[in-house]
């Protein structure tokens, strides 16, 4: 885990670009500011953390595009739209392409911190999530065949007499297997055993739950 | 909705007490203009060169609906029997009275079914459509009732002609003049247009001295001279309108039957002169329905325009409303921000002292920058009063370059200016004519936006036009307008952008139009070309450009 929370801003105005990276900062978080979506998207990696923080409308590819754009290249970074006044009908647009939130300009400088405080801990249980799939599915890669298949059959809720009888082993053949197969997997008991296997059959986690209402 | 449907809807239907005087009322008018306009009456149903109860009979029926038809009969029958003094047998005269209801009965219902005609006189076909048929229809039914007269044996073969011909003239005039003045009379606010000013009293005795003039000659000239009516008449028809035009040949009908009783009669004169009359009052009649519609049309057009300009202000308005809020909004939240920045960094003490200098700068530069935005604003509603005045078209063209170069740049479009030598200044509203620039070189920008050329140019040029003006050319060298746009380019809400509010060239049209000036565009091989042109300022403008 990076010690500072990022946040990046997409902004045409150099002033609000700079204010807020200012403020931000202050309050500590790594900024990075862009002055256009393009400009992003040549920048954007995909160990970037924390937040996106763009501006509605922008000359060239506006909030909405960008957010698309985003969505294509699967950076699932949480977006901030800013907007400003009465542009309530894009706003609910950002909402519908998956944005996290949206804030109208000026901006309320206590509402943008917790928005932001928000968006950032979604992303990091978002992150975690991911990182764990990712060293289970690791994990998991490591089993032999037989291990897999022991693997399957326990998680199933079969006992190892049954399981003997079903892969026509002895019983104490698939002692050893179980053994093998939970030393690999880095559990010690049977309920972490179901978790991990849970864990590994979830589809990819996302950013919030009704974030696609 | 079918012609029955539509005259029920249109005919008021009357109490009962308001139906009994009315058409008491119509019977007796009925007896009393056929008894003033027994004149030179012919035979034994004393035709006359000018007979007005069928007018009013048309009339009644137009305005009160074809139910009242029997009315007809009666009025005629008693008519006959009281003024012409009951010269034939009770069946005779009830089959005549018949003959004349029915027929005249039959003339309305053809003209508000099938002929659709509409009896306000609004419209110069209803005029023409109403004009051409009673011509017709008063023809048929004199040779009915001349065939009639001769079956029972009460006209001479050698009258048949002249009485047919009487008959149907003399019906025909007295329709002619008397249903529209009726019918023109009973529009709502029909009698207070007529209040008389100067211009009507001089109609009125311009009428009286031309037929002085008929009258004043012998006999001999007054069919010569009678031209003369058309003048008063036509001036009235284009001044007046319907009103006052159906009174007066009202007026002109009635002041030539009295000058003939005065004057002494001479058979067959007033027979003539009432083919003149005819001529006369059809004219009028045309000529002012005409004069009308048209007027009515042009009121229409200028309360559509005025319309359609209040909703383009409206529209500009609030696309102006939403352009500033954004505009403001930007400083506001840099402002707000390095507020709450400030007071962080004097929570950390001395040591960032330069950075909060630096910062409360920034905050400075940002409140002279949403000042900007109202400055702007201000000027943009001072303008709505073109303040004009002497202007080098260099500092136009360097204006607008000005406004327009950051987004020329972040395009990639290379933007030029060119004043022709000996360029003299123009009159013009520098805010004004700056939008007006603005908006044709921001078009430019945007169509160039499609261009797949390297390089992407706008030239804006400045020369010396025909007629003492200044012609203005903003060309690009872009794609060029769509031929199908090209039709609406100018009018309202005509955009080929997703986003567009269509309103820059229809306003930017009326700012150069206000001006004096002409704004088009021209097609050409090479991307599109606007231009417009601005009117030389008047002191003498040594013609030097800065």
């Amino acid at each position: 885990m990076s010690p500072r929370p990022e946040v990046t801003i997409v902004d045409d105005d150099a002033g609000v670009r700079d204010s807020l990276s200012l403020l931000l900062g202050l309050h500590g978080y790594a900024v990075r500011a862009y002055a256009s979506g393009e400009a992003l998207l040549e920048a954007v990696r995909d160990d970037w953390r924390g937040c996106l923080l763009v501006d509605l409308r922008m000359p060239g590819m506006d909030g909405l595009a960008l957010q698309g754009k985003l969505a294509e290249r699967r950076i699932a970074l949480p977006v901030i739209i800013l907007t400003a006044h009465g542009d309530a009908a894009n706003a609910r647009a950002s909402l519908k392409a998956g944005a996290f939130d949206f804030l109208e300009k000026p901006v309320d400088d206590t509402l943008l911190i917790e928005m932001i405080e928000a968006a950032t801990r979604v992303e990091a249980e978002s992150h975690a999530a991911t990182t764990e799939r990712a060293q289970v599915e690791r994990r998991m890669q490591r089993l032999t065949p037989r291990e897999r298949q022991v693997f399957d059959l326990v998680v199933a809720g079969r006992h190892n007499r049954e399981i003997a009888a079903v892969l026509t082993i002895s019983p104490r053949t698939v002692e050893v297997y179980k053994a093998r197969m939970m030393d690999k997997l880095q559990v010690d008991r049977l309920p972490d055993l179901i978790r991990l296997s849970l864990n590994a059959s979830n589809g990819p986690v996302q950013p919030r739950e009704n974030a696609a209402e | 909705m079918n012609a029955a449907e539509s005259i029920a809807e249109r005919t008021p239907h009357l109490p009962r007490l308001q139906g009994a005087l009315l058409l008491v009322g119509y019977v007796g008018t009925y007896i009393l203009l056929d008894w003033v306009s027994l004149i030179d009456p012919v035979g034994v149903f004393a035709i006359t060169p000018w007979n007005p109860p069928p007018g009013l009979s048309v009339a009644l029926l137009l305005r009160y609906g074809l139910r009242y038809w029997p009315w007809l009969f009666v009025a005629e029958f008693l008519s006959t029997r009281i003024v012409a003094g009951a010269p034939t047998s009770l069946a005779v005269n009830t089959a005549a009275a018949l003959l004349l209801a029915v027929s005249y009965t039959g003339v309305v219902a053809l003209l508000v079914g099938p002929l659709r005609f509409r009896p306000d006189f609004r419209r110069l076909r209803d005029a023409v459509v109403f004009t051409v048929t009673i011509v017709i229809a008063t023809g048929m039914i004199a040779v009915a009732f001349g065939m009639l007269s001769a079956e029972v044996g009460l006209m001479p073969t050698n009258e048949f002609g002249p009485s047919v011909v009487q008959f149907w003239i003399g019906d025909l005039i007295g329709i002619l003049v008397t249903t529209p003045a009726l019918l023109v009379l009973s529009r709502p606010g029909a009698l207070a247009s007529l209040r008389p000013s100067r211009e009507t009293i001089a109609q009125a005795l311009s009428i009286a001295i031309a037929l002085w003039v008929i009258f004043a000659w012998g006999i001999g000239h007054q069919l010569k001279l009678f031209f003369i009516l058309f003048l008063p008449l036509i001036w009235i028809a284009t001044r007046q309108g319907t009103e006052a035009t159906v009174v007066a040949i009202v007026a002109i009908q009635v002041a030539l039957i009295v000058a003939f009783e005065v004057a002494g009669r001479k058979d067959g004169t007033i027979l003539e002169f009432q083919f003149l009359m005819l001529a006369l009052a059809v004219t009028g009649l045309l000529l002012s329905v005409a004069v009308s519609e048209r007027t009515a049309i042009e009121r229409t057009l200028h309360d559509k325009q005025a319309e359609l300009e209040r909703s383009l202000r409206l529209a500009s308005a609030s696309e102006l409303a939403s352009a500033l809020a954004h505009e403001l909004n930007q400083p506001l939240s840099a402002i707000s921000a390095y507020i709450r920045a400030c007071q962080l960094l004097r929570e950390q003490g001395a040591s960032r002292d330069e950075v909060m200098a630096q910062t409360m700068d920034k905050i400075v530069a940002e409140v002279n920058r949403a000042g900007t935005v109202v400055r702007r604003l201000r000027e943009f509603f001072r303008t709505g009063a073109a303040q004009v005045e002497r202007v080098p078209v260099g500092t136009l063209i360097d204006n607008a370059l000005v406004t327009t170069r950051e987004r020329a740049l972040r395009h990639n479009v290379t933007v030029s200016g060119h004043v022709a030598a000996g360029v003299p200044h123009v009159a013009a509203d520098r805010v004004q004519v700056g939008a007006v620039l603005h908006n044709l070189l921001n078009n430019a920008i945007d169509a160039l936006e499609e261009s797949a050329k390297p390089a992407r140019t706008v030239r804006i040029a400045g020369a010396l036009d025909e007629g003492g003006l200044v012609r203005l050319t903003v060309q690009d060298n872009g794609p060029g307008v769509n031929a199908d746009m090209t039709p609406t380019l100018f009018l309202p809400f005509a955009t080929s952008k997703p986003d567009g509010t269509g309103l820059g060239l229809a306003i930017s049209r009326s700012i150069v139009e206000a001006h004096g000036g002409r704004l088009w565009y021209e097609p050409g091989e090479v991307g599109s070309t606007f231009a417009f042109t601005l009117p030389v300022a008047p002191t003498a403008g040594t013609g030097v450009q800065p």
